[in-house]
């Protein structure tokens, strides 16, 4: 994993939502602005082959 | 060991202080979570690393997946750069970064979090960590020795 260039996904549409992406091949399988309906969906999943991911606003700088 | 990860890019919108921004860089790096008592129980998430963070966050969904009872865990009430605040819990659990592993802690929130975030505790305990922004890149340096699971 270390060292890996990230394959190009286009996360446009994604605005401020958990997605669900592949691991092995980086596409996304899922959006929803709730995680936990996520985690419901995927509670029968591999978890080894997907990961979540916090798609952040867009119109904003983060500063936590 | 020394590892490598490169910044990780998302969409941004033009403001008024940065009109010609269309992304933003940021340090993300897919983490591993697991279950310290059953390492067999993951979660994988793409964090932030955030060396102002005291203590690493991940959202409290994620302890169901974990096998976790929220609440179980020590609290800790956060903030960040509002004054309002999360109530959180802290739980022991294994960082997998990069295919190594260290046993650390992290806080589960109760509420929404913008982003899992790795801090202080939970992180930088384990990595010597470089970031440069000119090559875009995350370098980590372990710390401490990493420990042998066997669910990979």
């Amino acid at each position: 994993m270390a060292g890996k260039k990230q394959k190009k996904t286009d996360f446009s549409k994604y605005e401020d939502k958990w997605i669900v992406l592949s691991t092995k091949t980086g596409k996304i399988l899922s959006a929803d602005d709730s995680l936990q309906k996520l985690l419901k969906q995927y509670k029968n999943a591999d978890f080894k082959s997907i990961e979540f991911m916090r798609i952040p606003r867009f119109d904003v700088c983060y500063a936590p | 060991m020394i590892m490598k990860f490169p910044y990780r890019r998302f969409d941004a919108k033009p403001s008024a202080a940065f009109p010609s921004r269309h992304s933003s860089m940021r340090p993300c790096i897919r983490t591993v979570i697991h279950n310290k008592q059953h390492p067999e129980k993951i979660i994988q998430v793409w964090a932030m690393i955030d060396s102002g963070a005291d203590v690493s966050i991940f959202p409290g969904e994620f302890c169901d997946v974990l096998g976790l009872k929220l609440d179980n865990g020590k609290e800790e009430i956060i903030s960040g750069i509002k004054k309002e605040t999360i109530q959180t819990f802290l739980h022991d659990i294994v960082l997998e970064i990069g295919g190594w592993h260290f046993e650390t802690q992290a806080l589960f929130s109760k509420g929404e979090i913008c982003f899992p975030v790795l801090g202080q505790l939970g992180f930088f305990d384990c990595f010597k960590v470089s970031l440069d922004n000119s090559k875009e890149e995350i370098e980590l340096k372990n710390c401490r020795k990493p420990i042998k699971i066997e669910s990979n």
